[in-house]
């Protein structure tokens, strides 16, 4: 399939500087260090079955690519809002510095993203819910999640983990990390 | 069409002179699943128009003609060979499943096989639609995905039948290798754990998200559906009963409303006509958007109670092109529709006008709407948050006119597109297998108790608790009988009973209905006949558990199977429709609507192909007469009488004994007639009161009935084997404990109403075969009256409770203290 196909819907209202590419924030939402990862855990319980014993935890936080003209404080705002619940999660931007949540040590990040062609019914929800918060509306939000996999790995495994637990080729573009 | 306008997407390349070579390389080319016999009949109509045809115009005759909405191997002629007899059906569908609802003539049914779900009286006041459809290529591919649009899609059929009725219920059924499954599959296929893992979460998310309870259903493990599991979604819903009919007139303004229009899922309905194999495209996939549909949902039923639209119905299979095409067929006169696609709402720009036109986006529905409420209608739209547009105006012309601003993309005559679909004969065999007369079983009377155990664990008789527990099927209030019943509410109950409070909004009418289904695939590799017979007992008999009245049953059909290109595929297809006609008229039972999803085949790369086994779903629906009276299956009380309604027979052809101890038989008779009776009988008895447990016997038999019913109740079961009434050659210990004989259920009955129950149930075979006790033990006394098992019902819960999870790797479910 072809990612050029893809052209966003809905354009910005005001359009100042044309030629300038929309400000695109990166914003992940983690459950807090010490609570339960439920997810996580029944995606562990399964490694066993694939024949993967190396694994000893894993982390999943929600992914958001939000693209439009908001401000850093304006996409803080959202998250405080809207994406993350303030009790048992935590957030990050891209350009804030991590909390506690996302300092786990090293580990292997999959990030699974649906494909640009595939409809994303909970970004475009997203994008629809942030003119109720008063800030204004993207012009497009993505969503994904990204899995960190603690545990002796292999390359191979991590491929493996990703191809049979966490990602659709058919529906999903993945990236491997390790940090 | 004048030549004025000139036709634009026509094919650089002559239709007109195509030779047939170059048709069926086109053809493989964009996938529209034609057959060479459709691509010349397509041809020779453009060679009389004298003209080329567009490439929109083919991709509509290709998705209208679509085994998806035409079923053109049900309604096309056959010919079987059953044995030595020949019978030849001109339209098989119409002459089995159709004729024996037209020959029952039963007046409570309103619309039946002709809008998107069939519609029967439910109170006289309000009518009850329900719809089941199969998603399974989508769940092959992308499991999540897949059942979400399945159920997003079949709630639409509800939502655009007659004038449109408010979903009170979701059904979903599953057919797939069990999960622990463990020999090595090809590269492209899920893992079964992982396939069930999505269907059930995208069925959650989507059911969960529009508020309707998703509370009846089942799963079915065989290691034939591997390459092609079978998803099975189903919604009742409910309308007032004059908002079942509809009629469009010419000028009425087509204005689609919901979703907007992008590339996904083309190709989806020619998708279903193809079969399964490495390297599939997967364009046809997509996901479900739950909150725009719960959206579109209450925007119509505003615009519905203030009859704003003369009809309408749901973007399915083909977008657009079906559904405007459909709508078209039904305008008074000649029918007839123009439409501009340029107006159509858009994900993306840069979207050829056929694509348009085929896409199959999800949550859109298209409205026939009197030009004077149109502001209305937006208005009420606009204030849910859904976009419409007008796309065009019906006409009288009887023409499909499609334009895109000025430019015509497409121009048919209406009776060409549906009713121009060459039929050919197809040819379909049946040799019935040769089995091995009823051997008879050796079995320890030691070995009973273990036997017991392991059926109890069998992936088709363990817990579903695991399933149910992530399904909302309290939403909306009116869950009057749940999937988990007894004392600890994890009990397996026999169908669900819904009291649609929600909808008819009156706290004193105390009638609802209760939904239950049929699915006996292992029947169907030794007879399909007798398989159709078997479902439609099964669904009746789950209906009588609850206490509904059978005598007002409906039932539905879904048909999944492999190649119809085969005539053996063919020929046990054609079997079973034959055995839905017979049971229907036997059990008096009209079946109202029905699908079928064929080419369940998979082929792999080295050009093998896989059939599933051929599947037939029966889903029944029948009123409960007043919910207060439902009934469940745990046994409520110690000393109290057991009853077994029904005969036992020696047979054990496709029971789980006969799996265990590898033997082979014929299978079981079912005495439709005399089940009919019998069920309609026990719900008169529910009715009055004199009933207090009731549970059918299926996979496992009397023992595991039994078992079931004592643990959800916590109270003990003593059976004495030689009470029962059965066959000669069933007086054995294993067979009268395990036999699958249809047509029995077992009953708890108050002793203080004994005659009352009696006297309900006269004409029927009733054994008082036991009584319930205070100790948690389920005994069997054996034939010559000394006890052969005496097992704890704590045990044999956990045998029954802990398989799925275990299969799923995941926590069992927690048993409240009870060990």
């Amino acid at each position: 399939m072809n990612a050029t196909l893809e052209t966003p819907v809905a354009t910005p209202t005001h359009r100042i500087f044309p030629q300038t590419p929309l400000p695109t924030y990166i914003v992940e939402v983690a459950s807090k260090l010490g609570s339960t990862d439920s997810m996580g855990q029944s995606i562990l319980q399964q490694l066993p079955s694939l024949g993967i014993a190396g694994g000893r935890e894993i982390r999943v936080s929600a992914l958001y690519e939000i693209q439009g003209r908001l401000t850093l404080t304006q996409i803080q705002l959202a998250c405080r809002g809207l994406l993350c619940d303030p009790i048992t999660q935590e957030f990050r931007t891209d350009r804030s510095t991590p909390s506690s949540a996302f300092l786990i040590g090293p580990h292997w990040r999959v990030e699974v993203w649906l494909k640009p062609q595939v409809t994303d019914p909970v970004g475009e929800s997203v994008r629809q819910a942030l003119p109720g918060l008063g800030l204004p509306e993207p012009s497009r939000v993505r969503t994904g999640t990204a899995y960190h996999i603690l545990g002796k790995l292999t390359p191979n495994q991590v491929e493996r983990i990703a191809n049979k637990l966490l990602a659709n080729a058919i529906i999903h573009q993945t990236k491997v990390s390790q940090s | 069409m004048s030549t004025a306008t000139p036709v634009v997407g026509a094919p650089a390349l002559s239709w007109l002179e195509a030779s047939p070579k170059t048709l069926q390389d086109l053809n493989t080319k964009n996938g529209w699943s034609l057959s060479l016999l459709e691509l010349q009949a397509i041809q020779s109509h453009f060679r009389r128009l004298k003209r080329e045809p567009t490439h929109a115009e083919i991709e509509t005759l290709a998705q209208t003609w679509s085994e998806h909405c035409k079923h053109k191997t049900l309604t096309s002629p056959v010919r079987l060979r059953d044995g030595k007899s020949v019978r030849a059906y001109k339209n098989p569908l119409a002459e089995t499943i159709m004729a024996a609802t037209r020959k029952l003539k039963k007046p409570w049914c309103l619309s039946v096989f002709e809008d998107n779900a069939g519609v029967v009286d439910f109170d006289g006041h309000w009518a009850l639609a329900y719809k089941v459809e199969t998603h399974n290529h989508p769940c092959a591919l992308e499991p999540y995905g897949g059942a979400e649009t399945g159920v997003g899609g079949v709630i639409r059929d509800v939502l655009g039948v007659g004038l449109g009725a408010k979903p009170v219920l979701n059904t979903d059924i599953f057919c797939l290798c069990r999960p622990d499954h463990t020999e090595a599959l090809p590269e492209d296929v899920l893992h079964p754990r992982r396939t069930l893992s999505g269907i059930v979460s995208g069925v959650r998310d989507y059911g969960n998200r529009m508020g309707i309870p998703t509370a009846a259903g089942g799963i079915h493990f065989d290691a034939d559906y591997r390459f092609n599991p079978l998803v099975f979604v189903g919604t009742v819903g409910l309308m007032p009963s004059d908002c079942v009919h509809t009629k469009i007139l010419p000028g009425d303004l087509v204005v689609a409303a919901g979703g907007r229009t992008g590339r996904d899922g083309l190709h989806g309905a020619t998708f279903s006509s193809a079969a399964l194999d490495e390297g599939s495209d997967a364009s046809a996939v997509q996901i479900g958007h739950a909150i725009m549909e719960k959206r579109v949902l209450d925007a119509l039923l505003r615009a519905r109670d203030a009859r704003l639209y003369r009809a309408v119905t749901d973007c399915g299979a083909g977008g657009f092109s079906s559904a405007v095409g459909e709508l078209a067929e039904r305008v008074e006169g000649r029918g007839g529709v123009r439409v501009d696609l340029s107006k159509a709402p858009l994900k993306l720009e840069g979207l050829a006008p056929w694509e348009i036109w085929l896409s199959e986006a999800q949550e859109r529905m298209v409205f026939a709407v009197p030009p004077k409420n149109l502001k209305a209608l937006q208005a009420i739209m606009a204030a849910e948050n859904v976009e419409t547009c007008v796309l065009g105006t019906f006409t009288a012309t009887g023409r499909l006119e499609v334009f895109n601003g000025e430019e015509r993309v497409a121009d048919l005559e209406l009776e060409f597109l549906h009713h121009g679909l060459p039929r050919k004969e197809q040819a379909a065999q049946w040799d019935p297998p040769k089995i091995a007369t009823s051997a008879r079983p050796r079995v320890d009377a030691e070995r009973l108790t273990s036997l017991l155990h392991q059926a109890l664990s069998h992936p088709n008789v363990c817990s579903r608790e695991w399933v149910i527990r992530q399904y909302d099927h309290e939403v909306q209030g009116g869950t009057v009988i749940k999937p988990l019943q007894g004392t600890r509410h994890d009990g397996p109950g026999d169908a669900c009973v819904i009291w649609p409070l929600s909808v008819t909004n009156d706290p004193l009418q105390f009638k609802g209905f209760s939904v239950a289904h049929g699915l006996r695939p292992d029947w169907g590799r030794i007879d399909p006949y007798a398989m159709a017979f078997a479902c439609v007992d099964e669904a009746l008999a789950n209906l009588a558990c609850a206490g509904a009245d059978v005598s007002r049953a409906a039932i539905l059909d879904n048909f999944c199977w492999g190649d119809p290109n085969d005539p053996r595929q063919m020929g046990s297809l054609i079997k079973t429709a034959e055995g839905c006609r017979d049971a229907a008229l036997q059990y008096e039972t009209p079946f109202i609507s029905g699908k079928d999803s064929l080419h369940n085949v998979y082929r792999d790369s080295r050009g093998k192909t896989f059939s599933i086994p051929g599947t037939l779903l029966i889903s029944a629906v029948a009123p409960v007469p007043d919910v207060r009276k439902a009934m469940t299956l745990d046994i409520k009380g110690p000393r109290n009488a057991v009853y077994l309604l029904g005969r036992t027979t020696e047979e054990l052809g496709a029971s789980l004994l006969a799996s265990f101890l590898k033997l082979e038989g014929p299978l079981p008779k079912v005495s439709a007639r005399e089940n009919r009776d019998a069920y309609r009988r026990l719900g008169q008895a529910m009715q009055k009161g004199s009933v207090l447990a009731a549970h059918d016997l299926s996979e496992g038999g009397l023992a595991v009935a039994a078992a079931e019913m004592a643990f959800s109740g916590e109270f003990g079961i003593e059976l004495d084997l030689d009470r029962m009434a059965c066959s000669k050659g069933a007086r054995d210990e294993a067979v009268l404990l395990f036999a699958e004989t249809p047509g029995r259920i077992l009953i708890e009955v108050d002793p203080e109403k004994e005659k009352d129950f009696l006297k309900a149930m006269k004409g029927s075979a009733l054994t008082r075969i036991g009584c319930t006790l205070a100790n948690p033990v389920l005994r069997v006394k054996g034939l010559d009256g000394r006890i052969r098992m005496e097992a704890a019902l704590e045990g044999l819960k956990e045998s029954w409770q802990t398989p799925l999870p275990k299969m799923m790797l995941v926590q069992p479910p927690h048993n409240g203290g009870s060990r």
